[in-house]
This record gives structure tokens, sequence and C-alpha cells, in this order.
């Protein structure tokens, strides 16, 4: 069964992407949450979900330290991360590249993206 | 020589040796006063100082000439004075010279040589003195002015909150100022003399090396300073310009000033935070109030709307109002977006934090991705795009995403203000600069008044009546635009389009030709 983690600690947002890749579950598709950093990287290496919508700013473990830990792990580097995050700036954008996330989302991005990136990776 | 005719007062009480003298000296061209005795003499001279020298015989009645010569010092007249002495009294010719006489001559046969080569030579030594005097009296007023200088300098050199180094050619420190001996934590000892290097091991050193290679113009660099503080180095070659000598100008060493920029550093820090702290704020729920009304939407038109009935006029007039309230939400959430990214991105340019990525660019290219991405805005609205190219342009040195940004904004604009008719975007040389191109933005739309056109590139300056036009962009396109062409050194400007509109053009110099087209 494919697998989505969608990882925010605003619960607003972490929300509205749930509504947003909802519709995947008629696919088949199983939505996971995590509202922090720590927690997305321990369903990360339990679930190894195909793709994962990672917030950069968050307390604790940033989204930049959890996309690196799973990058650098032999086992989960194939997992597709797309890296949300509030910053335009290309610092940013650099360091998101850095640490090896597949792609650079800047929000308020449009749900209608998300999906499609979703379907995208999933094969749908 | 000049016209002036040398004036000499002969005194002597024997009035044939007073006449003997003074045919003497008025057959060689001097001008002649006479005096029968010292007082004589002194009375004359105070009546008439522009005396030039003074022909005096020692013994007279009333004033002798030694007391005529002691009166006149005394006085402080400089006047000079040669005594006429007889042959036997040679020991009071010394006297007379000891007492300020110029020179003595002897009453004999041979006066009438001898008192016009003495009058000559002492009018001579006289007018050496003087010079001499002069010389001297310049060069005391000198020195007190470089005095002046010197203090005025050393007060503004040992106050002033930069640093201040100055090395001769050798690297030898010749001055330094309490300021950088502060910022750079150094003995406070005498340090005029010391080594510049052996002092400064760190990068100032290499900061030092790199400024005795500089030639002409002065460099800046950034050094650390004790105390984990920042500075800011400029470093200068000093030149002795040796007009006196008529010598070429000599480098005789060079000068660092050092400004500690730690506090306007933080201070950029915590802009670059507060602005990146706001864009996270301010995203974060534009982010949820977009986001939900797209899911509304999309829940409305795909779940919700299919399932009423049809035909109820009243409950279709609602969908479409709950429809177009949807669609300002997204509408007005997306401007503010907008108006986010363009201060984000204005304050970056202004802060120097953009990096910009020169490269020579095809003309051709700019038009058609800036054309490209706004042909939409043309189709809604039924506005014509026309795109006029001039033949063999060069290409453009410019930053490609920066420049397309611009023709994007200029293009976007000019439809928004256009009704009907056509936009043109045509590009060309530049007739006023060599080596530039000119490309511009002509609509036939409302246009801009002339007091209005001095505005539009000002920050947050919408023209028009932001209360009943409704305003609709950020107001700050125009001045990003300015901002950008400006860096590529060019210029942006707007004109009033014969016959209605606007022309916004700008310039952006051409690509050196060895540069080619990546």
């Amino acid at each position: 069964m494919p697998k989505v983690l969608i990882v925010d600690d605003e619960p607003h947002i972490r929300y509205l992407l749930e509504l947003t890749i909802e519709e995947l579950e008629a696919d088949g598709v199983l939505l996971l949450t995590a509202d922090n950093g720590e927690t997305a990287l321990e369903i990360i290496q339990a679930e190894k979900p195909e793709i994962v919508f990672l917030d950069v700013m968050m307390p604790k473990m940033s989204g930049f330290d959890v996309c690196n830990a799973v990058k650098s792990s032999p086992d989960l580097s194939d997992t597709y991360i797309v890296l949300l995050t509030a910053k335009g700036q290309e610092f940013d954008k650099q360091k998101g590249q850095d640490v090896g996330a597949d792609i650079y989302m800047t929000k308020p991005f449009n749900p209608d993206d998300v999906l499609n990136k979703a379907r995208e990776v999933l094969g749908l | 020589m000049n016209a002036h005719i040398v004036k000499i007062m002969v005194v002597d009480d024997d009035p044939f040796v007073r006449e003997l003298l003074s045919t003497i000296l008025e057959g060689s061209g001097y001008g002649i006063v006479t005096a029968e005795h010292g007082l004589d003499a002194l009375e004359k001279y105070r009546n008439d100082p522009t005396i030039d020298l003074i022909v005096s015989d020692v013994n007279m009645p009333e004033m002798d000439g030694i007391q005529l010569i002691k009166t006149l010092r005394e006085q402080q007249q400089d006047v000079p004075i040669i005594m006429v002495t007889s042959v036997s009294s040679i020991s009071v010719a010394v006297d007379a010279l000891s007492s300020g006489a110029i020179d003595y001559v002897l009453k004999d046969e041979g006066i009438q040589e001898t008192i016009n080569i003495t009058v000559k030579r002492a009018l001579e030594k006289h007018q050496l003195k003087l010079q001499n005097r002069q010389l001297l009296a310049d060069l005391a007023a000198k020195t007190s002015e470089q005095e002046d200088t010197l203090s005025y300098l050393t007060a503004i050199i040992n106050n002033m909150p930069d640093g201040l180094l100055a090395t001769n050619a050798q690297s030898r420190i010749t001055l330094v100022n309490p300021a950088i001996v502060k910022m750079f934590g150094l003995p406070d000892t005498n340090l005029v003399g010391r080594d510049c290097n052996e002092l400064f091991k760190d990068k100032f050193q290499e900061m030092q090396q790199h400024f005795c290679a500089l030639d002409e113009a002065p460099m800046t660099t950034s050094v650390e300073l004790t105390g984990g503080r920042i500075g800011s180095a400029v470093g200068a070659v000093i030149r002795k310009k040796q007009t006196a000598s008529g010598k070429p100008e000599e480098r005789i060493g060079n000068l660092v000033i050092v400004r500690d920029v730690t506090s306007e550093k933080e201070i950029d820090r915590m802009k670059d935070d507060f602005i990146s702290t706001v864009s996270h704020e301010l995203r974060t729920p534009l982010t949820s109030v977009l986001g939900f009304t797209r899911v509304i939407k999309k829940k409305l038109e795909e779940v919700i709307f299919p399932l009423l009935p049809i035909g109820d006029p009243k409950l279709e007039r609602t969908v479409s109002q709950v429809l177009e309230s949807i669609r300002v939400i997204v509408v007005e959430g997306e401007r503010l977006t907008n108006l986010i990214n363009d201060v984000l991105d204005l304050s970056k340019m202004e802060a120097g934090k953009i990096e910009w990525k020169f490269e020579p660019v095809s003309v051709e290219e700019l038009l058609d991705r800036s054309t490209d991405a706004t042909a939409a805005l043309f189709d809604q609205k039924g506005v014509e795009l026309i795109k006029v190219i001039a033949e063999d342009l060069p290409p453009v040195n410019c930053d490609k995403d920066r420049i397309i940004q611009v023709g994007i904004n200029l293009l976007s604009n000019a439809v928004k203000f256009t009704d009907k008719g056509t936009v043109i975007i045509r590009a060309e040389r530049a007739a006023e600069i060599r080596e530039a191109v000119r490309i511009s933005v002509l609509d036939t739309g409302i246009g801009i008044s002339e007091e209005d056109r001095r505005q539009v590139f000002e920050k947050f300056k919408q023209v028009g009546d932001t209360l009943t036009d409704r305003p609709k962009g950020t107001g700050l396109g125009l001045p990003i635009c300015k901002q950008i062409v400006e860096y590529h050194g060019g210029s942006i400007q707007v004109d009033a389009r014969p016959g209605g509109g606007s022309v916004f053009s700008f310039v952006l110099p051409c690509a050196q030709p060895d540069q080619h087209v990546g």
C-alpha cells in the first residue's frame, strides 16, 4: 500500500494537506501525519512512505535535519521529499538542495500542485 | 633695477666735505639730503624715513656720529650708516662698526673712489639683510601655520572613532591613533617605527600586503577586531606631491582606516531575521486562507453543487454569489502573497542580498520569454500584443531572470491599464548611448499625468485615486524594476505616448564583444 506522510507543526496546514491529498485514499493510498521532526523520522523509518511533505520551520528538529537524516541513510534515501517552507530566500533553496530534498515548494502553495506531485510520485 | 632713486643723507659739520661728498654721490646718480650734525640728521630722518643710507662724519658738534648711530638703533631704525673717519682714528671706526655702522670709509685723497664703492657695497649688503630677514619672517609664519595645521590634524586623528594607521614604504609605522590601538588590542607603547607585519601577525598583515600591492584606487576589506568585533578597513596609498622641488609624485607609504561595523552587521542580521520571520508569520496563515478556500471551492463544485435541484433561480443566484465571493478571496489572497514577495524582493535588493547572475543574453530571448509569460493576460482582455525587434541587436549583459521580471512587469502593467487597442514591445539600439539597447513598452491605455509620471517609480506610489480606482497591484512592481535596471547600469523612464497611453522604456548596456551568448 503506497504511503504519504505529511509533516507540519501547524495543525491548520497539516489539515489542509490532509484534505488536499485525501482523495488519494480512494486509490488505496495511506495518509500518515506527524507534527514534529522526530516523530516524522520515526514514522519514515517504520513505515517507509514513498513521499513526504515536510515543513522546514519546526521546533527542535527542522525539516532540513529530517531530510538530511533520511537522505543519508541508504535504506531510506529513495524517499521522495518535498520541502515546504515559508521562506523564499535563495539561501533556503540552496540548503534544501544540500540536504538532498527532491523538490522545494514555497508557502502559500497551491493544493492542486501538491496533489499532482503526490500522484506523479506514486504513479497514479 | 627699478626707477627708484636711492636717497643718501650726507652728514658733516664741514661744509667743504659735505659739498664734496654730495657732489661725488650726486654724480653717481643718487639723491642727496644733507645735515650739519647728528641732531640735524635725526630730525631730517624723522621727517623723511625714505632715506636709504646715511653717510656721516664722526666728530661733529651737538651730536657726534657714534651717538647718531646709537640713537637711531635705539629707535629701531635700521637705516644703514657709513662712517667717514680720518686716517688717524681707526679705533673710532671700530667703535662705529660695533655700534651698528654698516661700513666705514677713510677721509683721504682716495675718498672719491672709495665712497662710491663703499656705498654700493653697503646698499647691497643692506638689501641682502632685508631679504634674509623677510625669509626668516616668512619661514616663521609658515612654521606657525604648519604647527596650527598639525595641531588640528593631531586632535582629529586622536579623537576620531575610526582607527588609523600609516606606514612608510618599508612597512614601518609612522602614525597610529588611540582608536586603532584599542581595536586591535595593541601594546600601549610608542608604536611609531615598529614593523607593521610583525605587529599584526593575523589577517591584518594579509590586508597590509594587499594594500602594498594596491596601486591607485583605495580598497576595502573586512578585518577581525578584538573581542569578536568586526571592522571594515579601507586602504589607500600615500603619495607625496613634490611641487617645491618639481620632482614627480612619490609613493611614501600606505594608509589604513578601520571602522568598527559590528553594530551595523548586527542590525543587518536582525533585519534579515525580522524579514524572514515576518515572511513566515504572514505566509503561514495565508497558506491556510488560500488553501482552504480552494478546498471549499473544490468540495462545493464536486460534491455539494451537483446535489442541488436545478431550475431554482434563487438557489442559482446564491451559488454564483458564493463562487464570486470565493474568487475574490483567492484573488485578494494572491495579491497579498505578491505583496509579501515584492516587499521581500525589494528589501533584499536594497540590502544588496540578491545574487546576480550576469551573462550575455540575446534580446529576442528576453522579449520572447516576457511575452510568453503575459500572453494569457492579453488573451483574457482581448488586447493585441505586437513585438518589434530591430535587426542585428547585440546581446546585452544581464541577469536574465531579473530582466524578464522587468519585462513581465511592464507588460502586465500595460495590459492592466489598456482596455482596447494594442500594446507594443519594442527593442532597438539606444540612440543616445553607444553600445546599449533600449526596450520599450507602449500602450494605448489611460495614460499617466505628468505629475504622476514622476512618482510611479517610488515605493507604494500607485498613481490615481486609490479609493475610487481600485488598486490592482502592490505598488512595488515599478520600484523593483527600477532597482533591477539601475543595478545593470541602465535607466528606466516613463513618457506620455502621443495620442494617448504611456511608454515605459529602459536601457541596458550591451555585452562586451568578447562575451558570447551563453
